[in-house]
């Protein structure tokens, strides 16, 4: 060994270690432009029409910023909910939820459009030194269906260099430069800015052209946040947000409700609310594959969301969440977020009778976890 | 598969082998103890994850050699030594007048790029001529580069670690000014004086002013920077904001003409060499290191097992930020220790949390095997050793950590003079 580290093999060991750091380069970089496949989506039997984002804003087209949305109008006409998931792409419930919409979901008044992989950038990379899985699969009666698992922020493949400050240009508020590239820290974005910006100005034009009721944007956060098992609600939106929480409570799904902060800005709750006539709510599960205390980080921690070092971080009163040995499996986040879906809806219905928006089809909080997501999903062909 | 404890255990003990009997490279060793960390996780060799982790520091990596260029286009260039020369002149060669010069320019540099380390290479390359003209030993010196930069760093307007906790508990970064005024100033007063004692009498005015034209371009290019991100922060989204490396090389090309194309490729290749490339591979290898520690479990076992006490004991366990710092640095030992302390701390002002859990990461800079700053001062003067620079270092920074821990334990009655009702509003 100390004959090969001689300085007399310098030039051989030189060129080892070129020859090394180019196959590290190619076989790397396969693996990484392999994250650009999107998962699979099937449309169900409620989506009527498909296109995308860029339909809005031409200039994303062809670009990484332009995404799939679907369209599933009803036969009678009614108001119109927008639901995103894919903001935060490692936030996997949101995900899950619009997938499951759908794939599933029906209506008979009015319209659901899903935007599945709202920051679909995000997607196509994961966050280095937290040991993300790129995949995760679940079960199904047709066999596995993979999903992906990526980055609360664009890929800076797409926009860099980040800023030393992200400024929000509407307010001037200030955050860390690579929030630059955090979707929900850009709305209401800018048709000429940068691409993150452009994709948050691309979903508010959507917005605004398809003149949608009520938004749901659909995330998941650590369980040692405080704003866990909670939507957030612009403060036009509370009042079907309180309703939403209280038949939500009846039961029997503990959730929490908090209005979102005005001087907070950038976020979908407080710019899509400020800024269009829609209604705009936020919500959140708790995925302890994302937080400081989780053990091992792997695809099942993901799916089971189960974590010892949780458990032992509630005993210690250091969670905001409830955390047993069960944890918080992707089936019962992603069945939160279909029923904080539905009575958001019966809320909405109740105070704005002269837009309906009824879905049938919106699998059961009690069913998904009962059964899981498998049954839930289709067959891809 | 072993248990994170276990794998723990190991990776430390294949760490020390490699790096001491087998005399491997730092790097190697680091990257050697993270394979085999992921061998005994049953991932095998997780060749995307090794790569992957290896990015981890890769805007602070471009950051370090910016200022490394920077650093040196202004020595090779001469413009540094005739800078100090006429900065000790003009000074009338107080030691005390020169002592607060350089710590003004370094705070400066540490307040507009927010990281000490690149603060030590930028700034610290433009102060130590003058500084050697105070007659302190030159572990002196480097560990006064140090510690001001990382005052500096504590200060506003740019604190990464600070602006990585508020992110992670999701807060603007908003408010700060004046607590983070409050952690900085006093540790780098403390600096001053506690230096200036240990300084000779200081050179005479006279005994050589430099060169004129060197001297000006000096004073013009710093002006230059330092106008430019004043600008920047009182006109935000008015100016595009190109981030801190494209300034520092657009600097470092400002010296053009004093270095000429040869000067230009000195300066570049000994920014690209030594303990800057050292420090890179450092960060590089750290990066795969905490990703392999992460994905195995381990990462989380050290942080469970750092807050395992309820307060009071909270504060005690904080030690454990430095000393997980001295591997992720100061702003990994933010975002993986900070955040959650902030959570625990959740009954009191977030922004003096944020703020007082900001300075004590910032000990990080401090803390062997990375010690960024304290490495990088070390060689930015050059005639010493990092041992000497730690010990000298150890009050100031032992100061910057007691503000930090003030502000927590006392947050309570800081508040209501700290912070004012718009701060309170806004979050």
């Amino acid at each position: 060994m100390a004959r090969v580290l001689d300085d007399s093999f310098h030039l051989a060991r030189a060129w080892v270690l070129l020859a090394a750091a180019a196959a590290i380069s190619v076989a790397s970089g396969a693996i990484f432009l392999g994250m650009h496949e999107p998962e699979p989506i099937v449309a169900g039997p409620g989506v009527t029409a498909q296109k995308m984002l860029s339909a809005y804003a031409p200039a994303l087209a062809g670009t990484a910023a332009d995404t799939p949305v679907y369209v599933l109008e009803g036969a009678e006409p009614g108001g119109t909910v927008l639901l995103l998931g894919g903001t935060h792409p490692q936030e996997v419930s949101g995900l899950m939820g619009a997938v499951l919409m759908i794939e599933n979901a029906t209506p008979q008044k009015g319209r659901v459009i899903v935007i599945p992989q709202s920051n679909r950038s995000g997607f196509t990379h994961t966050d280095p030194m937290e040991g993300f899985p790129h995949v995760f699969e679940i079960p199904t009666p047709h066999g596995k269906r993979w999903f992906r698992v990526g980055m609360r922020l664009a890929n800076p493949v797409d926009q860099w260099p980040d800023p030393d400050l992200h400024h929000h240009p509407q307010s001037g508020e200030g955050m860390v430069g690579p929030e630059s590239r955090n979707l929900n820290r850009n709305y209401p974005g800018d048709a000429n800015g940068r691409f993150t910006a452009r994709i948050a100005a691309a979903i508010v034009e959507l917005v605004k052209a398809e003149k949608v009721d009520i938004v749901l944007d659909m995330h998941e956060a650590y369980p040692e946040y405080p704003i866990i098992n909670m939507i957030v609600a612009h403060q036009r939106a509370f009042d079907v947000a309180t309703m939403t929480m209280i038949y939500l409570q009846m039961r029997d799904i503990m959730i929490d409700l908090m209005a979102s902060p005005p001087a907070l800005r950038g976020l979908s709750h407080r710019e899509i609310g400020d800024h269009t006539e829609a209604l705009a709510l936020l919500n959140e599960t708790a995925n302890a594959a994302m937080g400081r205390f989780r053990g091992r980080t792997d695809e099942t921690l993901v799916v089971e969301g189960k974590d010892a070092n949780y458990v032992r971080a509630a005993g210690l009163g250091r969670l905001f969440v409830p955390f047993d040995a069960n944890g918080h499996p992707l089936k019962d986040r992603t069945a939160r977020q279909l029923a904080v879906i539905e009575e958001m809806l019966v809320a909405y219905n109740e105070t704005y009778p002269d837009r309906p928006i009824e879905v049938t089809g919106i699998p059961r909080y009690e069913e998904v976890i009962e059964k899981g997501l498998g049954p839930y999903l289709l067959a891809v062909k | 598969m072993l248990s994170p404890g276990l794998i723990l255990l190991a990776a430390v003990i294949v760490l020390a082998v490699l790096a001491w009997p087998l005399r491997w490279p730092l790097p190697a060793a680091l990257i050697g103890a993270a394979v085999v960390a992921g061998l005994l996780g049953g991932f095998g060799i997780p060749f995307r994850h090794l790569v992957e982790g290896g990015f981890g520091y890769i805007n602070l990596v471009l950051a370090l050699f910016a200022g490394a260029l920077f650093g040196q286009a202004m020595l090779v260039s001469g413009i540094a030594d005739a800078f100090g020369r006429r900065c000790v002149a003009l000074l009338g060669g107080s030691v005390w007048l020169v002592l607060a010069f350089a710590g003004l320019l370094l705070f400066a540099g540490g307040m507009f790029v927010g990281i000490a380390g690149v603060a030590v290479l930028a700034a610290g390359a433009l102060v130590v001529p003058m500084l050697r003209a105070t007659g302190l030993a030159s572990h002196h010196i480097a560990a006064f580069v140090a510690v001001v930069a990382t005052c500096g760093m504590i200060a506003p307007p740019l604190n990464v670690p600070a602006m990585t906790i508020a992110d992670g508990v999701n807060m603007p970064y908003l408010g700060f000014a004046v607590p983070l005024l409050a952690l900085s100033i006093p540790p780098a007063l403390f600096a001053v004086v506690h230096f200036a004692l240990r300084a000779g009498r200081g050179t005479p005015p006279a005994a050589d002013p430099g060169d004129g034209r060197l001297a000006f371009a000096g004073f013009v290019i710093v002006a230059l920077i330092l106008g430019f991100w004043t600008l920047l922060r009182i006109f935000p989204g008015s100016i595009p904001d190109p981030a801190v490396p494209i300034v520092l090389v657009i600097g470092a090309l400002l010296a053009l003409p004093w270095l000429g194309a040869g000067g230009l490729a000195r300066a570049t290749a000994q920014s690209f060499t030594g303990t800057p490339l050292l420090l890179a591979a450092i960060l590089v290898a750290v990066g795969v290191l905490v990703q392999i520690m992460t994905l195995t479990g381990v990462r989380g076992f050290i942080v469970i097992n750092s807050m395992s006490f309820p307060p009071p004991w909270t504060f005690v366990e904080m030690v454990m930020i430095p000393i997980v710092g001295s591997v992720l640095t100061s702003m990994g030992a933010a975002n993986v220790l900070g955040v959650p302390f902030a959570f625990a701390l959740i009954h009191q002002d977030m922004i003096l949390n944020v703020s007082g859990l900001s300075a004590i990461s910032a000990l990080s800079e401090f803390m062997p095997p990375t010690a960024i700053a304290a490495a990088l001062s070390t060689y930015v003067v050059g005639d010493t050793r990092i041992g000497a620079v730690l010990r000298a270092s150890l009050w100031p920074a032992l100061v910057i950590g007691l503000c930090g821990l003030v502000m927590l334990i006392f947050a309570g009655e800081l508040t209501s003079l700290l912070i004012t009702a718009t701060d309170n509003a806004t979050n």
